[in-house]
């Protein structure tokens, strides 16, 4: 049976990937068929409550709230998403060479992991954020440098259990470079961790994106996240709940499924739990 | 008419449901008499494991166990709840497996083990003995199985004792329950021959003073037949035959077993004319005073794994290194392809000292040298298929055209008598010595000058070792390579080698023609190791092992 069809065994994992493939439709697609743009006004429903015109509601300015968060959680989304590829290959790329060389190499290369490793992720992110500048690049920056000793230390630890394995040792007897070796007989065995976390990474991310927004650190109005619009609807919470209410609900979806998906996974890959189905 | 102690039949196990469902027993029927030894011999995936598995009640969950009758003793197991099958299982019915450190919890000292024994056989209300002193009764039991200082071993942990000693402590925790079934599950495959001999004839003498019935499933003929009074052939989860050991060894009636003994038999003879390399021409490698002490790590002390050893490769000979576990076999191999970095000494390859040579520099001449291991299953890269991994080797060994590389693996796959089929399979779709067989192209494919191969029979079955031998022996000559062949069966290594070399405690006890080391040993040790050979299947004592005997003189040693 193929990795894809035990899966699909998997009721929650599977449960995890359609909404994930929802959300994913929603704000790459949803934008473009929702007649208000994002930063459409209309001051004559501001803080009008949810109705078949606007589903969400509208904010103090008038503007569509699904609009909003749709778009917002597009921004977020690419941006959680790109941060957490990069820390993945990065991180699997230290993990891997300190692993394989160990001596120096892994002493100098885990130090630096520790060290960043030392400092809360959000008061991380935070300091990262207001040497370097709020731009978005600065941001997918910040978040991937927070998770790059996870990955690191995850890449490493699965290396070093193979690295005695014959295969490895029969390819370095092929005389073949480090790198190749590394490259073709290494990574592909220790991927399915990696993939594991960078799925759990994922939800981390999203949640850190939307803090660092939501305290003003993170993407810069009027570009739409979903922290931001979290915040926005903070100061009208009591008079309309449901720009703080939609926009937070889209996140614990978004949430929900990425880490069904994860844990549809993690019991993919865990070979323990595969004996028993 | 007595009634047996146990009585098994039609017992069928089964995993999996419906369109998946996988039978692995197809109705096995046996029977023990009290006092009797059943050996169970088969190969891997014969179900001979299993058997005592389900029996015991170890198999999982989902394994689907179902049996016309099972009988211990008169009375019907599967009738029995978990609270009163628990009552049996290691009081009544005691298991002892094949790894004797995953038996101990490693937590907690020997005696805590004895303790728990003792006291679990006592609330069972079987036995006699309700002294509350554990401890002297433990240290009594150890000494009798001739475990050293037992005062001092029962305060150890489980990882400070060999695993000798360790499957000596096990015996001990058996004798203790006094039980009336033992199931043995290839007890001693770990160990070395010297000790499996001194294990065997405890068992053999704690089975006779118990009067117990005890199945022993083993995939090793020659312990099966000096040890068993009857045994059971296993195949494909099938019961082929019985019978008394010395007639089934005499007149075997069924192909199978006929096959296992004949095949056992052929490696007794040596495979072909012994190589006698020009000794004019310079030697390949040569090795002096090579020394590699591994660093101490945390509470661990340096080790020194090799000692001073001086030796020639000569181009076109196999040199079998022989020795038990821990002699420093496989370091030296390992050393030789500085896969470690020695300690002290020098290594020469054609000439080139290459003793501490960076792995940069080692990289032009890593092709040359070459490796086939152990495992077959973790040879390969699980993600691969097998003509990928074929590719790989070749690519390394300079072949770039993407034709030439197809044309060429598919001639290796069909040198070591395999189809371009197996070259589209995955490792894990492949058997252990279809494996080998792979693992061997993959080295030929790089033009070696030597191979080392570290064990590279001893995990596959009795049936295709003979095959994997005779493939390498023919490679070696039709390529004039020089071998390199780590062993700790001795007729493996007669039956391959030119010269022998016996390492003790990482020291090179003796270096010989294969002959002249089997005949005229200089060794104590050698001739030692050398007597186990006897009791093999071609051998002249063969199923005459006096394992009575000698547990005597064991138990008199301590």
């Amino acid at each position: 049976m193929t990795s894809f069809r035990r899966f699909l065994q998997h009721r929650t994992g599977v449960i995890g990937l359609l909404i994930v493939v929802i959300v994913a439709l929603a704000v790459l697609i949803g934008p473009a068929l929702i007649p208000y743009g994002p930063e459409d006004m209309d001051f004559m429903a501001m803080l009008a409550p949810p109705s078949a015109a606007h589903p969400f509601g509208t904010d103090s300015f008038g503007r569509d709230v699904l609009s909003r968060v749709l778009l917002g959680g597009r921004v977020s989304l690419l941006i959680s998403f790109t941060a957490i590829l990069i820390a993945a290959v990065l991180g699997s790329w230290i993990g891997i060479l300190s692993g394989y060389h160990m001596g120096w190499t892994d002493g100098v290369l885990m130090r630096v992991m520790d060290l960043l490793f030392s400092f809360p992720s959000f008061i991380l992110a935070m300091l990262l954020m207001v040497l370097f500048g709020f731009s978005s690049a600065n941001i997918i920056a910040a978040i991937a440098l927070v998770y790059l000793p996870i990955f690191a230390r995850i890449a490493r630890n699965t290396t070093l259990l193979i690295r005695e394995e014959p295969f490895i040792q029969a390819s370095r007897l092929m005389g073949r470079r480090p790198a190749a070796i590394m490259l073709t007989e290494i990574l592909p065995n220790i991927s399915a961790p990696i993939m594991v976390q960078a799925s759990v990474g994922f939800a981390f991310a999203i949640i850190l994106e939307a803090g660092l927004s939501f305290i003003g650190l993170g993407v810069q109005p009027p570009t739409p996240s979903l922290g931001g619009i979290m915040s926005d609807g903070r100061e009208y919470f009591s008079r309309a709940p449901w720009v703080l209410t939609m926009s937070g609900m889209a996140i614990s979806v978004a949430l929900l499924g990425i880490n069904l998906l994860g844990d549809g996974l993690r019991d993919l890959t865990d070979p323990k739990l595969r004996e028993r189905t | 008419m007595r009634v047996p102690l146990l009585e098994i039949q039609g017992l069928r196990v089964g995993f999996g449901r419906g369109a998946y469902r996988k039978e692995v027993l197809h109705g096995v029927d046996l029977r023990l008499e009290r006092g009797e030894i059943l050996g169970i011999i088969g190969e891997s995936g014969s179900g001979k494991t299993m058997t005592g598995m389900a029996l015991l009640r170890l198999l999982p969950e989902s394994a689907q166990v179902d049996q016309q009758e099972m009988l211990f003793d008169g009375s019907d197991l599967p009738g029995l709840d978990e609270i009163a099958f628990g009552s049996l299982r290691g009081v009544r019915m005691a298991m002892i497996f094949q790894d004797p450190v995953g038996s101990f919890n490693p937590a907690k000292r020997i005696g805590w083990h004895f303790r728990q024994v003792m006291k679990r056989a006592e609330v069972a209300g079987m036995k006699s003995h309700t002294t509350g002193d554990y401890r002297s009764r433990a240290i009594t039991l150890m000494q009798e199985v001739g475990i050293r200082r037992a005062e001092e071993s029962i305060d150890l942990y489980p990882h400070q004792l060999s695993g000798g000693m360790l499957q000596r402590a096990l015996i001990a925790l058996v004798l203790a329950l006094e039980p009336d079934l033992i199931v043995a599950d290839e007890p001693t495959t770990n160990l070395d021959k010297v000790v499996e001999h001194q294990i065997l004839s405890l068992f053999k003498q704690i089975q006779q003073r118990l009067n117990a019935g005890m199945i022993f499933v083993t995939h090793d003929m020659a312990v099966a037949a000096s040890l068993c009074d009857r045994i059971a052939v296993m195949r494909y989860g099938e019961v082929l035959e019985v019978a008394e050991a010395q007639k089934l060894f005499a007149d075997p009636q069924h192909d199978y077993t006929k096959l296992l003994i004949a095949t056992a038999r052929e490696l007794s003879t040596p495979s072909g004319p012994r190589q006698e390399p020009g000794k004019d021409k310079p030697p390949l490698f040569e090795v002096k005073n090579l020394s590699l002490v591994f660093p101490p790590s945390g509470p661990r002390p340096a080790f020194r794994a090799l000692d001073d050893i001086s030796l020639d490769i000569r181009q076109g000979e196999v040199i079998g290194l022989v020795g038990e576990s821990g002699s420093g076999k496989t370091t030296l191999g390992r050393a030789l392809l500085r896969l470690y970095r020695p300690s002290g000494g020098t290594i020469r390859y054609k000439g080139q000292d290459i003793t501490l040579a960076s792995e940069h520099a080692l990289r032009p001449l890593r092709r040359d040298l070459q490796m086939v291991f152990q495992d077959p299953g973790g040879s390969f890269n699980p993600r691969k298929l097998m003509k990928e991994s074929l590719a790989e080797a070749l690519r390394a060994a300079g072949v770039r055209d993407k034709r030439e590389i197809a044309a060429r693996s598919a001639a290796l796959l069909e040198r070591v008598r395999l189809s371009e089929e197996h070259g589209e399979r995955f490792p894990h779709e492949l058997s252990g010595g279809q494996l080998q067989r792979v693992a061997i192209a993959r080295a030929v494919a790089l033009d070696p000058t030597l191979i080392v191969a570290d064990e590279a029979v001893s995990k596959l079955d009795v049936s295709v070792r003979a095959g994997v031998l005779d493939l390498f022996r023919d490679i070696q000559r039709e390529k004039q390579l020089s071998m390199i062949f780590i062993t700790h069966d001795l007729e493996v290594a007669r039956y391959m080698c030119d010269r022998i070399a016996v390492l003790y405690h990482g020291k090179l006890l003796e270096l010989g023609p294969t002959e002249e080391v089997f005949t005229n040993p200089s060794d104590d040790y050698t001739r030692t190791l050398l007597e186990t050979l006897e009791y093999s299947l071609g051998g002249r004592n063969f199923g005459q092992a006096d394992y009575g005997a000698a547990a005597r003189r064991v138990s008199h040693a301590d």
